[in-house]
């Protein structure tokens, strides 16, 4: 009846929840605390103990679930088909996906931005939102039918007339925000040099991709640079905060006085 | 191979998909809804025993001048009970080939998972409880926040889910996605039980 995957995790689970109820003995608890979670008197040493209460219930859970599914089993005559290619075929993807890298990008603006900037928050909101977006069609589409060249083109006409203007946007926000950072962080005249740096730097990429032939991996490969050189950049800059840039000042009814132009 | 480009017509007459290798998805979510739970209940544990050591010493708690109201953590519960039931109704659906209540279903839960982020935020409002300088506080607002990320977590699931149906990756005979994010979504409730009861019962 039960299976042998069900009947190792039960017997973890029971294991973890003895556990729990010796430890919170042993470290102090009362019988009727440690039996009722702590309902009604105390438990001891409350880390270990719900940690160890923790891990029973996991246990538990898959337990139950690997009881359900019967340890995942898949019925032999679902398992393959006279060609080798059942359910249990290993199927290869037909070509990279940058889907994963970039929800990783998403997560660290996510995480950077609750701690340094709101900005980057909400870049890393857009950018996992696009992800979300992305990686569903791909997924989807990988198995719309049997022949890869089909479900490419199917996920192009799918996702293809939103995915260069939403790429292009996120591209140019994370240009704008990352750069913008160091701009203000620096002093006036370093913010003229990481202007024309970064813009020369551009164009000198642009003409040396457009120059040679490269392949698509070594393209890649330069764009990503550059977005992790201006997410780090942008980091920096926002963690060093703004200099100090002056105000105008409006003075008398004649004319416009501008006081404190920069530092 | 079919040799087709962009622009072409996407022909009829291409092979069908092989079958899912199934209850991947299943077994995955499993997994990760263990790590949840494990990883929730010993940070509330901590926040247990730091909570104990505190008021070992006859101090209060909580920071002077807070109080966790009981009327929107409690709402926020039932929201959680109505959001499991729903999501149990998507399934459901999809398991019969009801696509209509389906998604009428799924934009239920969804709606329910806006609420409790909705009442959240006016629950520490209404607390108005410095996240500096106190132990409590830090605490609190990892638990609550912990919490808020995998609600967003299930949701987004859910979502991809639901756009899967759409595309009619999920039917009658083949439910698994579904699935999956239900069990998720139920972790989610559990989650938020362990919270409402640690820190917003207990206090």
């Amino acid at each position: 009846m039960f299976t042998w995957g069900s009947k190792y995790l039960f017997g973890v689970a029971g294991v973890a929840l003895l556990g729990a109820i010796v430890y919170g003995l042993v470290t102090g608890g009362g019988i009727v605390g440690v039996v009722s979670v702590g309902y009604k008197g105390g438990v001891g040493e409350h880390t270990g103990y719900g940690t160890l209460l923790g891990v029973a219930a996991a246990a538990l859970g898959l337990g139950v679930l690997n009881f359900i599914t019967r340890d995942a089993t898949v019925p032999v005559a679902e398992a393959a088909d006279d060609s080798g290619g059942g359910a249990l075929a290993i199927r290869t993807p037909h070509r990279a996906s940058f889907w994963g890298p970039l929800a990783a990008f998403g997560l660290a603006c996510l995480a950077i931005g609750v701690a340094v900037s709101q900005v980057f928050f909400i870049l890393g909101v857009a950018v996992l939102s696009i992800v979300l977006l992305e990686w569903v069609i791909l997924a989807w589409s990988d198995s719309a039918t049997g022949d890869p060249l089909v479900n490419s083109a199917i996920r192009e006409r799918v996702i293809g007339p939103l995915e260069v203007p939403l790429l292009a946007s996120l591209g140019i926000a994370v240009f704008i925000l990352g750069v913008s950072r160091v701009l203000l962080a620096v002093s006036e005249a370093g913010s003229v040099v990481v202007a024309s740096v970064v813009a020369a730097a551009i164009f000198a990429s642009c003409i040396a991709l457009a120059k040679t032939r490269v392949s698509r991996g070594v393209i890649t490969g330069v764009v990503a640079l550059g977005a992790l050189a201006v997410l780090a950049g942008g980091i920096a800059g926002a963690v060093v905060g703004e200099r100090e840039i002056g105000h105008h000042h409006e003075t008398g009814e004649t004319g416009t006085q501008v006081e404190g132009e920069g530092e | 191979m079919t040799d087709i480009s962009l622009y072409q017509r996407i022909p009829v007459d291409v092979p069908e998909s092989p079958p899912a290798r199934p209850r991947l998805l299943l077994i995955a979510t499993s997994l990760v809804a263990a790590a949840v739970i494990v990883g929730y209940v010993g940070l509330t544990s901590y926040y247990a025993q730091v909570r104990q050591g505190v008021l070992s010493t006859d101090q209060p708690w909580l920071p002077s001048g807070v109080t966790i109201p009981l009327t929107q953590p409690n709402f926020m519960l039932l929201t959680m009970v109505f959001s499991a039931v729903a999501m149990a109704w998507a399934l459901s659906a999809v398991r019969h080939d009801d696509r209509p209540n389906a998604f009428i279903a799924f934009a239920l839960t969804l709606m329910f998972g806006f609420a409790q982020i909705a009442q959240t935020a006016y629950l520490l409002t209404l607390m108005r409880m410095p996240a500096a300088g106190n132990p409590a506080a830090a605490l609190i607002y990892t638990m609550v926040g912990l919490q808020l990320a995998t609600m967003a977590m299930a949701m987004g699931y859910v979502v991809a889910m639901a756009l899967r149906t759409l595309g009619g990756g999920y039917s009658a005979r083949d439910y698994e996605g579904v699935l999956s994010a239900t069990v998720f979504w139920f972790t989610n409730v559990g989650v938020y039980i362990i919270l409402w009861y640690a820190v917003y019962i207990t206090k």
